[in-house]
Formats: C-alpha cells, sequence, structure tokens
C-alpha cells in the first residue's frame, strides 16, 4: 500500500507540470485548452490519490489522468462545435476531387528518403504544424486515432459521430495533412532548407 | 465508374483493416489500374507510422519542447488545487 498521504500536488505542479503541458499541447495545441487539462489532470490525481498503485511512477499515473481528461474536453469542444455550423464540408470529400472523382492535387513521389527525415527534429515540428492546421473537427478525429490509438467506436462515441462520418472527417484529416506535409516537408523547395 | 473519390474511404478503412471483404475486392481493383491512389495508400501508411510516433511520448517537437508552463499558470493551478482540498476538509 503506498503512503498516500505524502502527496503533494504543489510538487506534481513544478516536478511534471512543464511534461504534462507539453503532452497537452500536442494534443491539443491551444495553450490555454491544454492549461486547463493539466490543472483538471492534476486536481483528479488529488482527489483520486488513492487509486495510485506504486506500481508505476507518479509522473505514468499523472499522464493517464491526463489522457483522460485530454478527452473529456475534446468532447466538450466537439459538442460546442455541433452549435456553430460554418464548415460543413469538413463532412465531405466533395471538394478534394474533381467532377470526375479525380484527385484535384495528385501526389507527388516524395524527394529523397522520407523514412530518414524522421530523425531530423525540424521534421516533428513541420508535423506538429500542420496537425494544428486541420479543422479543429478533424484534428480531434485524427489525433484520437492516429496519436491516441484509440478505436472506432470509441471515438465516435466521445465526438458523437456516426460512422459514415468517421470516416469521412478521418480520410479528409489524412489527406489533408498528406498534403501538408508534401508541400512543407516532403517537396520542399531545396536551398529553402528548415 | 470506380473513381478516385469512391475508392478514398475504402484507402482509409484499409489503412485501419476495417474493410469488408466486397470493399477489399473494389480498392484492390482500383489500385491496379490507379497510380495515385497506390502513391496515396503508400504515403498514408508512412504519415500513420508518423503520427503513431508523435503520439509515443519519447517525441516531442523542438517548438513544444521548449514550452514551460509560465510562473503565473503553475500559481493559479496550485490555488485551484488549495481551494478544492480545503473544501474537502470541512
Amino acid at each position: 500500500m503506498v503512503d498516500t498521504e505524502e502527496f503533494d500536488p504543489e510538487q506534481w505542479v513544478d516536478e511534471h507540470g512543464d511534461y504534462l503541458y507539453r503532452y497537452a499541447v500536442v494534443r491539443l495545441r491551444d495553450p490555454s485548452s491544454a492549461e486547463d487539462a493539466v490543472q483538471e489532470a492534476l486536481l483528479g490525481a488529488w482527489m483520486n490519490r488513492n487509486s495510485f498503485r506504486g506500481d508505476a511512477s507518479v509522473r505514468t499515473w499523472l499522464t493517464g489522468i491526463l489522457k483522460r481528461k485530454i478527452a473529456d474536453l475534446m468532447r466538450q469542444r466537439a459538442r460546442e462545435d455541433t452549435l456553430r455550423v460554418d464548415e460543413p464540408q469538413e463532412t465531405s470529400l466533395e471538394n478534394l476531387f474533381d467532377r470526375l472523382g479525380h484527385h484535384k492535387s495528385p501526389p507527388q513521389v516524395w524527394r529523397g528518403n522520407p523514412r530518414a527525415d524522421l530523425e531530423r527534429a525540424e521534421f516533428w515540428d513541420c508535423l506538429h504544424e500542420c496537425i494544428g492546421r486541420l479543422p479543429s473537427r478533424l484534428a480531434r478525429v485524427f489525433v484520437m486515432r492516429e496519436m491516441e490509438d484509440r478505436n472506432r467506436d470509441e471515438i465516435c462515441k466521445v465526438l458523437a459521430l456516426t460512422p459514415n462520418n468517421y470516416w469521412v472527417m478521418l480520410h479528409r484529416a489524412r489527406l489533408k495533412l498528406r498534403e501538408c506535409l508534401e508541400q512543407n516537408w516532403f517537396m520542399r523547395e531545396q536551398g529553402k532548407e528548415r | 465508374m470506380f473513381t478516385c473519390k469512391k475508392a478514398a474511404v475504402l484507402l482509409s478503412k484499409y489503412l485501419d483493416d476495417d474493410l469488408s471483404r466486397g470493399e477489399w475486392l473494389k480498392l484492390r481493383f482500383h489500385l491496379l489500374i490507379c497510380r495515385a491512389c497506390r502513391m496515396i495508400r503508400r504515403q498514408l501508411a508512412l504519415q500513420k507510422l508518423i503520427a503513431r510516433r508523435l503520439g509515443d511520448e519519447d517525441i516531442m517537437p523542438p517548438s513544444v519542447a521548449q514550452l514551460t508552463l509560465s510562473l503565473e499558470s503553475r500559481q493559479r493551478i496550485k490555488a485551484f488545487i488549495k481551494v478544492h482540498r480545503e473544501n474537502s476538509h470541512l
């Protein structure tokens, strides 16, 4: 049994706050949402301090709680978004294809060795930036599916999507990200090295 | 005509191992005759691996790795938890 009386949330803020904040920024992008998530996670952790088993590090335990708070925030934002009807094309593939059903921006052969590029730190900035450029609804589906590896049913439930909408939005996110990476990394103009 | 547009969502289902047998046959036939979709399939498969690596905690984009919670944010979070702690002792 772990002595949870010694838990000090103020110390968590100092020792793990930055780490948790970065973890949240990568998934939520917006700094103030990320801060909210960290705050909620630390409070949640303190209220459920008896659930700490001691077989994992405090940081791992806190990260698990943060992960759930991030999903809660996404659920909340998704609900707010359904009240706005600004970008209806997000749930269709319409404007990515021409009249004949061909890709409007056909793929190009990526230069060099794309896998070797992954070893370059700047690549991850480019990826983070491209995910940030996705409309928020698409970004949420993408982050939950690809980064967090949640399954389809879970994502549909959290974001209140039909399976059909889910597939279209996921594919739309993937295609848009592909295009952004192609333009800004794989096919960037030589000489304009990042 | 089975167009790229019709094959599109099937590609994502394929990447997530979620195709029915009939869908798989349709997609396979389309890929045989469509170079663009073959390229997209390859690139999206790589992209999927990449995104997964970003989700694993050992990778942090440099611009994010240098972020820190501001002093005010730390104080605000500490104060927030303190209020709840005190209330819970009542």
